[in-house]
């Protein structure tokens, strides 16, 4: 007849769901769904961000797959087949030595995001040490580092990479490098700032109470909640970084022949662009813009579905 | 106070309260679901009189007033039926031209935090003088002497100086006489009070609950107070209303609510106070209502308060009870009236009544071993 | 009447070392000034040559409001600040000096449970690291074995073991309260502080919270200072209680006592201003009502830092402010342990209605002051936390009252902490 649910003399007794009544309240767990499937629910209503993931899921997949879906040669010298347009064997067309642009852009792809998840590693190692240090420490340390970041800051980016690039010979490492040296600096910038924000937080005190270490706070405590815009920024940052390659490519301050790079493979191919071979250019083009375009949309996305401001 | 009050506001219709809110109901359409925040609250209010509204967060007390002033985003939010007359006039069918007339006019709002009210970048006075300004037609200077008037009203020190201070220079106690007297400058019909001294010290929360009753009396007003403490409610209302789950639970007078309480929620509530009063210092356990209070995207069906109530049985999980009336005390519980006697009894050891068979197993409070001094 | 501020507390009733012993402790936050090179102008007073002595298994409340210092106490006597003088002692010895590594040990013995419960949990860890980062810290359980431990924690505190994989945000705040204790618990202190840990509750929660942290004591032999700014939650819980105000402490007895035989006016007016649930007492019982708001700890007033406000003090001016506003009142005993700080204290056996007295407060006093808003930095060293401590403080209290004016200067910032806002400590 009655059922008393909870015995008050019980002070302890764990307020669960053990009990059968289909209607019991649960235990203190709140409707809420988990923070991943919220962001994943509002990432999906962004149509941008979900353009932007089509996109980069293409190009990402060609990337992978490069060759699997692009067997024909990407280097070498084809005389009986240069110049020639968009075909059923080549479906972009031939470049200036015979190859098939189509091979060349999809492995492209792979040397783009290669050469950009590079960078931005690297540029992650260095700005998140530096905007740690200084955002948590504070002080001199702060004052010393944050002075060096706006130095740094005060070069011009791609004049900079450029005379390190020369400096260091070129190829594909000297690249890296030179991108990375200037990548990390907004992002020590950025995570500075969130580190300033976090680092007063209560439960960074609850750990120190604890007795953790200062370690212990910047790995466990700090790094993981204060990362977030930093790691949308460095998102972008990929996006940014290929385009920069493929403008020193395309300066001819990047790589040489015969990587396949999509800056290069526009730099040799713009003077045949008004002879009436525009495919040559295009197809290099598009394939560095839709991938540009997938990142910076994606990455909005990331922002907006992230920022709880917005709920 | 000087009070040139321009004569356009409609009186109450003779026989009719001055505000009436009958079955209101809110509900909040998201992404994640409906919810339910207010579902069917009655009360009615008259000049002179306290209306407290007691209840614990979710419990809709703010969300009601808030849907009557016409301060609910409509989308998400929606006025899924009910009626809020003030003065005759549905507030809930009005424009919103018309809304905003009686707003600050004849029904004032304060708030927990009276930063919300005043704006930190004008003086406390420009804003008075502008609220006065924009539903009358005075002159600056006049308006600027009201404003001096309502500081010195409200209790402010040196109003002449003060009233071009700006917020932030003032203290947390005077930025809420300010809000109070910003509240008051057009003399409304009705101050809803939405946890007004929640965030202050508690020495000045005594003020600001004299002030306020005392400007009650002064000006005649009615006075809706939103709060969760008891002791405030006790202190200062006329009629309390006690919510839960954006339900009514208990209605009635100080006396009755406090000393017969009927439904088992204000049971849990009153006893769940640390009492500071000598004569009730026992070592007595605080009362646990165990489990928490509803999401109110899913409010139990029946009695929204019956998987917590030790005293349920079979109807509360199906029937939804609504306020049975008895005399000017209801409230929603199908305990008969026996049973709630012996419930009150059990748990805050009120009343004298021999215990009949209850229904249910009667819980025991249990005691602490040891004393407290 | 004896000058106990500088000697130890007599303790005719207990036996043996009290668990904390704290002497003439001060808190000073500087409030600097300038662009690039910052002097200092102020200080906030926030606690001004405290002492006190907390035994083992009780619980001692501490409660005031806004500025009035307990906070800041709670802190320093975790040494989560550093004292700007007075020495600290825990089980005997002197921790006031201690640093970083010397410390650590003693985070084994004393733990704290903060006010609000969203804040003072990492929201990016499950639960189950949360409770098992102590036990990390201090190496004792790893594996299976933690995992167990961590599970027997949640139980005790009134969780379920099985959702140690699901993160804070999942939980309602007197769920997440119960993570905090736990999280205390993990490393068996003996010393508990609680700073407002019902605050930010629902009334119904708060009560079941009190009854675990009660439940707890008893079976873990644990002592608490509760830190708390409501006294009725204050009086329910302790032992004994501590009154302070504006960085002193005005009042120390038993919670019995500190009801039936008030010494204290501020301690009066403080009974007297709390509402009472209970329409016929709350409408007969007349209340003190103090004047204006509480200054601030930037620049206190001068003698007692009560004065301006005392209805005792201002019922016969001519006679008592003259003391009352140059000396300061030592913390002197009234009837054994019962001690107050009071040139005038009320007479034996006044009920906290304090009906008996004739104590209408003065006239509203004048002496709000225009103010500027002043920036504050802390300044103590990385390793104790300052923080937000000094910056909150001195916003908060955003006050340099003019030089000349003697009497309480009223704060213009925000005072005090609402249920679901966590104040500063400073500005207690």
């Amino acid at each position: 007849m009655t059922t008393t649910k909870t015995d008050p003399d019980q002070p302890r007794e764990p307020l669960s769901s053990d009990v059968p009544d289909p209607t019991a309240v649960p235990d203190g767990l709140l409707e809420v769904t988990s923070l991943r499937g919220e962001f994943w629910r509002r990432l999906r209503k962004n149509k941008l961000a979900v353009a932007g993931m089509i996109i980069l899921g293409l190009i990402i997949f060609a990337a992978v797959f490069a060759n699997v879906i692009a067997r024909q040669p990407t280097a070498g010298f084809f005389p009986s087949e240069v110049r020639e347009g968009p075909s059923w064997r080549h479906w972009f067309g031939t470049d200036l030595l015979g190859r098939d642009i189509f091979a060349r852009t999809v492995h492209g792809a792979r040397f783009s995001l290669i050469v950009g998840a590079s960078v931005v590693s690297v540029s992650l190692l260095i700005g998140l040490t530096i905007g740690g240090l200084a955002g948590y420490f504070g002080g001199w340390i702060d004052t010393l580092l944050s002075r060096l970041i706006d130095v740094w800051l005060g070069f011009p980016y791609l004049v900079g990479a450029l005379i390190i690039v020369v400096s260091l010979g070129g190829g594909k490492f000297a690249l890296v490098a030179a991108l990375s040296t200037f990548g990390w600096v907004t992002i020590a910038r950025l995570f500075r700032g969130s580190v300033i924000a976090i680092r007063d937080s209560e439960y960074v005190e609850a750990a120190r109470a604890l007795g953790a270490g200062n370690g212990r706070i910047l790995l466990r405590h700090v790094l993981p909640n204060a990362v977030t815009p930093t790691l949308v920024y460095a998102f972008a940052l990929v996006g940014t970084t290929i385009i920069s390659e493929a403008a020193l490519s395309f300066l001819g301050f990047g790589v040489q022949e015969p990587e396949t790079s999509w800056g290069l493979m526009i730099a040799r191919s713009q003077s045949q662009m008004l002879a009436g071979h525009a495919h040559m250019v295009l197809f290099p083009s598009l394939a560095l813009t839709m991938t540009v375009l997938g990142f910076i949309l994606l990455g909005d996305g990331l922002r907006d579905s992230l920022d709880p401001r917005l709920r | 106070m000087s009070d040139v009050r321009v004569e356009t506001t409609p009186t109450t219709p003779p026989g009719e309260h001055l505000l009436e809110v009958e079955d209101l109901a809110v509900s909040f359409f998201t992404d994640t679901g409906v919810v339910t925040a207010v579902d069917g609250v009655s009360f009615s209010l008259d000049a002179g009189r306290t209306l407290a509204i007691v209840g614990e967060s979710g419990s809709g007390k703010t969300v009601s007033t808030q849907a009557m002033m016409g301060l609910i985003p409509k989308p998400p939010g929606k006025i899924m039926r009910g009626t809020a007359k003030f003065r005759g006039r549905d507030l809930l069918t009005i424009s919103d031209e018309e809304m905003r007339k009686i707003r600050g006019r004849e029904i004032a709002m304060i708030f927990q935090e009276p930063l919300t009210a005043l704006n930190p970048v004008h003086r406390v006075g420009s804003q008075i003088v502008e609220m006065i300004r924009s539903h009358e037609e005075v002159s600056k200077k006049e308006a600027r002497q009201r404003a001096i008037e309502l500081l010195k009203t409200v209790g402010i020190p040196q109003p002449d100086k003060r009233v071009d201070n700006y917020p932030h220079e003032f203290s947390g106690g005077m930025r809420q006489r300010a809000m109070i007297a910003m509240a008051l400058a057009l003399n409304p019909a009705i101050l809803i009070a939405d946890e007004p001294t929640t965030a202050l010290d508690v020495t000045v929360q005594a003020q600001i609950l004299e002030l306020l009753k005392g400007l009650q009396e002064e000006f005649g007003m009615g006075l809706i107070m939103i709060t969760h403490d008891l002791g405030v409610v006790a202190q200062i209302s006329d009629e309390i209303l006690v919510m839960y789950a954006g339900r009514m639970v208990e209605r009635g007078d100080p006396e009755d609510v406090f000393y017969k309480p009927q439904h088992p929620y204000t049971w849990g509530l009153l006893g769940s106070i640390p009492r500071v009063l000598e004569e009730e210092l026992t070592d007595e356990r605080l009362v646990n209502i165990p489990g928490m209070p509803p999401s109110l995207q899913r409010v139990p069906p029946g009695c929204p308060f019956h998987p917590r109530c030790t005293f349920r049985f079979e109807p509360c999980d199906t029937e939804r009870p609504e306020l049975l009336q008895r005399g000017h005390h209801e409230d929603a519980c199908f305990l008969e009236q026996d049973e709630k006697e012996a419930g009150r009894a059990d748990i805050l050891h009120l009343g004298t009544k021999p215990t009949p068979k209850p229904k249910s197993k009667p819980p025991s409070v249990a005691r602490k071993a040891g004393t407290r001094s | 009447m004896t000058d106990i501020a500088t000697t130890p507390q007599a303790a005719p009733s207990r036996s043996g070392t009290p668990l904390v012993e704290v002497r003439n402790l001060k808190k000073y936050f500087p409030i600097l000034e300038g662009i690039v090179f910052k002097k200092e102008v102020g200080r906030v007073h926030a606690v001004d040559d405290v002492s006190f002595d907390i035994y083992e298994g009780e619980t001692l409340g501490l409660v005031g409001e806004t500025g009035c210092g307990k906070t800041t106490t709670g802190r320093l006597i975790l040494r989560l600040l550093e004292p700007t003088s007075g020495t600290i002692k825990f089980e005997g010895e002197d921790i006031s000096e201690f640093d970083t590594n010397a410390l650590r040990p003693l985070r084994r013995k004393m733990q704290i449970i903060f006010q609000d419960p969203f804040a003072s949990l990492d929201p990016r860890m499950t639960v189950g690291s949360i409770i098992g980062e102590p036990l990390d810290i201090h190496r004792l359980a790893d594996g299976d074995q933690k995992l167990r431990r961590t599970q027997e924690l949640m139980e005790m505190v009134g969780l379920n073991p099985d959702r140690h994989n699901r993160y804070p945000h999942e939980f309602s705040g007197g769920m997440r309260q119960r993570i905090g204790v736990a999280r205390a618990l993990a490393v068996e202190p003996k010393l508990i502080v609680c700073d407002e840990p019902v605050s930010a509750l629902d009334v119904s929660i708060q009560a079941q919270i009190l009854n675990l942290l009660d439940d707890l004591q008893k079976e873990l032999g644990l002592t608490y200072l509760f830190i708390a700014h409501d006294l009725s939650v204050v009086r329910h819980v302790s032992d004994r209680v501590a009154v302070m105000y504006l960085g002193k402490i005005v009042e120390i007895a038993t919670g019995r006592e500190l009801y039936t035989d008030t010494r204290h006016p501020y301690s009066g007016a403080l009974l007297s201003a709390i509402p009472k649930a209970d329409p016929v007492v709350a409408r007969s019982t007349k209340r003190i009502l103090l004047t204006g708001d509480v200054p601030s700890p930037v620049n206190p007033p001068s003698g007692c830092r009560f004065h301006p406000r005392c209805p005792v003090a201002n019922e016969r001016p001519e006679e008592r402010l003259p003391v009352c506003s140059t000396q300061e009142p030592p913390l002197a005993s009234m009837d054994g342990d019962h001690v107050a700080a009071c040139h005038f204290p009320l007479p034996p056996k006044t009920g906290a209605d304090l009906s008996g007295m004739n104590l209408a407060g003065g006239a509203p006093r004048d002496d709000e002051v225009p103010v500027k808003p002043k920036t504050a930095r802390k300044t103590s060293p990385r390793k104790t936390t300052g923080k937000t401590t000094a910056r909150k403080a001195a916003s908060g209290a955003r006050t340099a009252s003019r030089a000349g004016k003697k009497t309480a200067a009223k704060p213009a910032g925000k005072t005090t902490s609402s249920r679901a806002r966590k104040s500063p400590p400073g500005a207690r």
